[in-house]
């Protein structure tokens, strides 16, 4: 049997437990600051800052009434840069009378005055509905430019006529499969499904060049054919190549020019 | 008559003729919505086709056989060798129309001059194009010229005059066959290198039981000169050679499971990289070679990781729970990673990018593996079971999806169990291994068009399995 452990506790006495204690060390710390203000009063040395003491303070300064000069040196005749008798000095030069010039003398340029700009007409009102289409005649007008003029290589399939041809015309007949290469690329990569139903008939022409390593670049619209729609389907088939294949090796030049035209059936 | 038609009209029209028209209309609704919901299973043949170039015309070429240089036996079995390799070179090129044999003109050129270009434009050989030249044993060495003339260009003809030189051996008389046939390919199509020195690395399987090992072999491309590269007497699996040609990563079973493994090309044996705890399995290289993704358990789930080419500073990219394995990276940017995740239930197709975000999964049925992403960044090839589960026949299948619009198309059809389907470095081409009668120790490797799944070519014998493609 285990015995009981008694456990003694000691009841807190009512009220201010700490009151004794504070009480005690605040009577402790007055008597402290009590001590040591008397002995910096009784004990004075009485070695303040500022006193008139000389010695007090580690820089000591004197008055005077007037600064001494250094004595006055006197130079040695014999010097060799010196000499009894001096060359009298020239005599200053006499003024240049400086001629005041005329009023008149630099002609001042005077601007030609530009007449005055005045429009010959006033601008015409914006149009208020979106111009219907002009349809574009067969043949070029004088003045008109005309359609490129360039040997080319023409397939016809159901989905429409394709033609390839460059600006240099010995390359397409030099390196004839290359053209039928580009030809059958830029088929493959056509949707005719995506045509507008009036873009029948009508023929766009797209320009772009072929670096050596037959990356293709500056694409444009050499002639649209007028209708948006099939300007946009022939540049993407453009645009979707990454590479006609390497130009010919027996093909001098850096890039070739080719032409491009699509017929829409 | 009229009267009754009147009546029966009207008929119709009453509260129980009403309720039979209801029913009716009701039927055709159904129909309707039925057709609809069936609209998205069609398979989108044509729009896809249009992206892998089967629309694109074939270009006809006769390929002659080559005139021999040398009278000597040794040189006439080189040339037949050239002979063959070419031909079956340009034949499984995907993009060229060959000349049967029976109508080539009489004659082998073996010099422009000899050349009758009239006679294989005209029928029946009606060719575009002739590849013709001249081999032979030539001062001891293995000397081939090879010339691909434009027939239909009389005037200026020659498009290609290549000359090879090299060891007198049966291996080299393929190689030079090889290379002659890339050249071709390079400047006839379009400007995509050929492949006919490309390698495939497989995993072949040996022994049979508690003995099986599975060890990695790698071959060319037309299924010649195969033999080992790893001896280590395990189970090797998933093998993928690094972009460059120079390692080789690969899934191995060791003391602490599966592990990924380095092997170096170059030097002949295993490189360091570090094994962690965990199932780690299905390794993928990043198109720069610099990153491998691969999938791992270590945290207990796994999940897709990514490492530097080492092993080392490994992150993981992904965090929900369900399986997450056999990732592949978009080879055209590297920023995007294609992989296999249960995070659904049955293992579906997802595509993320490399630092985990922008999550989308492109398939929602059946049981998806192994993907494999196009060279040209827009197409993923993966087996697919549409029809998974107990009592529902069906088999695994290789189907191609297109990322950008998610439309598939199915490419064999009732040859078997087909899986592990990997791209061409041309994106014409896609090896795969099947097994006609569903076994496992049966599987073979096959390779076949990607346009329309046509050419099949069985490329080793059984026992070989997890076809990887090289990528140059």
């Amino acid at each position: 049997m285990t015995p009981a452990i008694q456990t003694r506790t000691r009841a807190i006495a009512p009220g201010n437990p700490f009151g004794g204690g504070f009480a005690g060390s605040l009577a402790l710390h007055a008597s402290l600051f009590a001590v040591l203000l008397s002995w910096g009063v009784l004990f004075h040395h009485g070695e303040n800052w500022g006193d008139a003491n000389v010695n007090a303070g580690a820089i000591s300064a004197t008055m005077v009434s007037q600064i001494p000069l250094p004595p006055k040196e006197f130079t040695d005749q014999n010097a060799v840069l010196a000499t009894q008798t001096p060359s009298p000095a020239p005599p200053p030069p006499a003024p240049k009378s400086v001629a005041v010039p005329t009023p008149d003398a630099i002609p001042i340029p005077v601007k030609p005055a530009k007449p005055a700009k005045v429009a010959d007409r006033t601008t015409p009102p914006p149009p208020l509905h979106p111009q219907p289409y002009k349809a574009q005649p067969d043949k070029a007008p004088a003045g008109e430019s005309p359609a490129p003029q360039m040997a080319m290589s023409t397939t016809q399939t159901r989905t429409g006529t394709f033609a390839v041809g460059e600006t240099d015309a010995t390359f397409g007949v030099r390196f004839g499969y290359y053209n039928e290469q580009i030809k059958r690329k830029l088929m493959s990569e056509w949707y005719t499904t995506l045509l507008d139903k009036q873009a029948t008939g009508r023929r766009v022409y797209i320009a772009f060049q072929v670096a050596r390593d037959g990356s293709v670049s500056h694409i444009q619209i050499a002639q649209p054919s007028g209708d948006a729609t099939l300007d946009q389907v022939s540049l993407n088939a453009v645009r979707h190549i990454d590479t006609f294949g390497p130009l010919p090796d027996a093909y001098q030049g850096s890039y070739i020019n080719v032409m491009y035209y699509f017929e829409a059936p | 008559m009229v009267r009754s038609t009147r009546i029966s009209r009207r008929a119709a029209l009453t509260a129980r003729g009403t309720s039979d028209l209801f029913r009716r209309l009701r039927l055709r609704v159904v129909v309707l919505a039925i057709s609809f919901a069936l609209i998205p299973f069609a398979p989108a043949q044509d729009q896809l086709n249009g992206g892998i170039n089967s629309g694109v015309t074939t270009i006809r070429i006769a390929v002659a056989d080559f005139k021999p240089l040398a009278a000597d036996s040794q040189s006439a079995a080189f040339k037949q060798t050239f002979d063959a390799t070419l031909y079956a070179d340009l034949a499984t090129s995907g993009i060229f129309d060959i000349v049967s044999k029976s109508l080539m003109p009489p004659g082998t050129p073996g010099a422009p001059s000899d050349v009758q270009l009239q006679a294989y434009s005209n029928a029946p050989a009606s060719a575009a194009f002739v590849a013709f030249g001249s081999i032979g044993l030539v001062g001891g060495r293995l000397v081939a010229n090879g010339f691909l003339f434009d027939a239909k260009n009389l005037q200026y003809p020659q498009v290609l005059a290549k000359q090879y030189s090299n060891d007198p051996t049966d291996d080299n008389a393929r190689q030079i066959a090889h290379q002659f046939a890339d050249e071709i390919i390079l400047r006839l199509g379009g400007g995509i290198a050929g492949i006919a020195e490309t390698k495939i690395y497989y995993v072949k399987s040996s022994g049979s039981g508690i003995n099986v090992s599975k060890e990695i072999w790698m071959m060319d491309y037309d299924g010649a000169n195969q033999h080992a590269v790893t001896h280590l007497g395990t189970i090797s699996i998933s093998p993928r050679v690094s972009p460059d040609n120079s390692r080789l990563a690969f899934s191995s079973l060791g003391r602490n499971g599966f592990q990924i493994r380095m092997f170096s090309l170059l030097l002949g044996r295993a490189v360091n990289f570090p094994e962690i705890g965990g199932t780690n399995i299905s390794p993928a290289w990043s198109p720069n070679g610099n990153e491998i993704a691969y999938s791992s358990s270590r945290t207990g789930d796994p999940e897709i990781w990514i490492s530097d080419a080492g092993g080392n500073l490994p992150r993981q990219i992904t965090h929900i729970r369900g399986p997450d394995s056999s990732p592949t990276y978009n080879p055209r940017t590297g920023a995007q990673i294609a992989w296999i995740s249960g995070r659904t239930g049955l293992p579906q197709l997802y595509i993320m990018n490399t630092d985990g975000t922008a999550i989308q999964q492109m398939t929602d049925g059946g049981y998806v593996s192994s993907p494999s992403w196009s060279p040209n960044g827009q197409l993923i090839a993966f087996a697919w079971n549409r029809k998974y589960g107990p009592g529902a026949p069906g088999g695994e299948d290789i189907y191609i999806m297109d990322v950008a619009s998610k439309r598939w198309v199915q490419l064999t059809h009732d040859s078997g169990g087909c899986d592990f389907p990997s791209w061409s470095p041309d994106g014409r081409h896609i090896v795969y291994a099947s097994s006609p009668d569903g076994k496992p120790e049966h599987t073979r490797i096959f390779t076949m068009l990607a346009g329309d799944g046509s050419q099949r070519r069985a490329l080793t014998g059984p026992g070989a399995d997890m076809p990887n493609w090289s990528w140059k």
